[in-house]
């Protein structure tokens, strides 16, 4: 019954672009802030050394 | 040539993560729920990896109270570092889905709220590394905070069958085969992201290792020269 609700929603592709976004945008952004830390890292490292 | 066998794990991953993405914007909708239920295909393999990540947690934190070894220490770390991420984006997806699907973001139902401690429980253990400084003693307090949350694991996956729950139960068997075959995919495609996403941070927890090594080092040069050697000059007894 519960279920039903979503097959009449409209927008649905509203959502399902949404949760998209948010789930592939935050494995990038998580991917972009390692290689960050990652090239900084290196860096402090070449300075110490 | 070279690129290719240095990264392949990472192109693979990049053309699986496409595949499904494409493979799950195509299958065909869900009959009772539209095409909201497309959602699952990245909110699954999202908790499947949040559960994977911390179970691997658990096995180095389990492998460095008997061994000792570091790496075990750093295995454990980044893995958690990892699997709070993807519980973060898996709970955000799931309240996107829930609001056409339950008519609100969130409500405070066992899995909701079960998973919501499970995100709070792993970023207090990302904390308590952050709080001690010395390593062994932040290997042994991670390591026995990493065995003790992971009983939270199978209480989110259970909870669903525990408690009387709005959240439905695992349907990985009771859907279409075209619909399993998407959700398997994206399941697939996932596992590979958090070995290219591990084997990164691994690196990275290398590096910082060698990094705090080196400016202990320096800071061990610095204190000599400054403490010691006047201390030794200026002995009364000489």
């Amino acid at each position: 019954m519960i279920d039903l609700i979503g097959a009449q929603v409209s927008n649905a592709w509203w959502y399902v672009t949404a949760a998209y976004t948010i789930i592939l945008g935050g494995m990038a952004v998580f991917v972009g802030w390692l290689a960050f830390r990652l090239r900084r890292a290196h860096r402090e490292l070449d300075q110490l050394s | 040539m070279t690129l290719l066998r240095r990264r392949w794990l990472e192109i693979v991953t990049i053309g699986l993560l496409g595949a499904s993405l494409v493979r799950s914007m195509t299958v065909e909708a869900d009959v009772t729920q539209g095409d909201v239920q497309r959602i699952m295909y990245v909110h699954v393999p999202s908790a499947w990896l949040a559960f994977l990540a911390f179970l691997v947690t658990m096995i180095g934190s389990v492998a460095w109270l008997r061994t000792q070894e570091q790496k075990w220490d750093r295995v454990a770390a980044s893995s958690a570092e990892i699997g709070v991420v993807f519980t973060g984006l898996a709970i955000a997806a799931g309240m996107i889905w829930a609001k056409p699907v339950w008519g609100q973001f969130w409500t405070w139902e066992p899995r909701l709220v079960t998973t919501a401690l499970l995100f709070f429980i792993y970023l207090g253990y990302l904390a308590l590394r952050r709080a001690v400084i010395d390593p062994v003693q932040r290997a042994r307090r991670s390591a026995i905070m990493g065995i003790v949350a992971a009983v939270q694991i199978p209480i989110v996956y259970y909870s669903v069958n525990w408690w009387r729950s709005l959240h439905q139960g695992s349907s990985a068997r009771s859907i279409d085969t075209p619909l399993r075959i998407t959700l398997l995919f994206g399941v697939i495609a996932f596992t590979f992201a958090y070995s290219v996403l591990l084997r990164r941070r691994l690196e990275l927890a290398r590096l910082e290792e060698e990094l705090d090594a080196k400016r202990f080092e320096q800071s061990q040069a610095v204190a000599g020269a400054d403490i010691t050697a006047p201390l030794l000059t200026s002995h009364p007894h000489d």
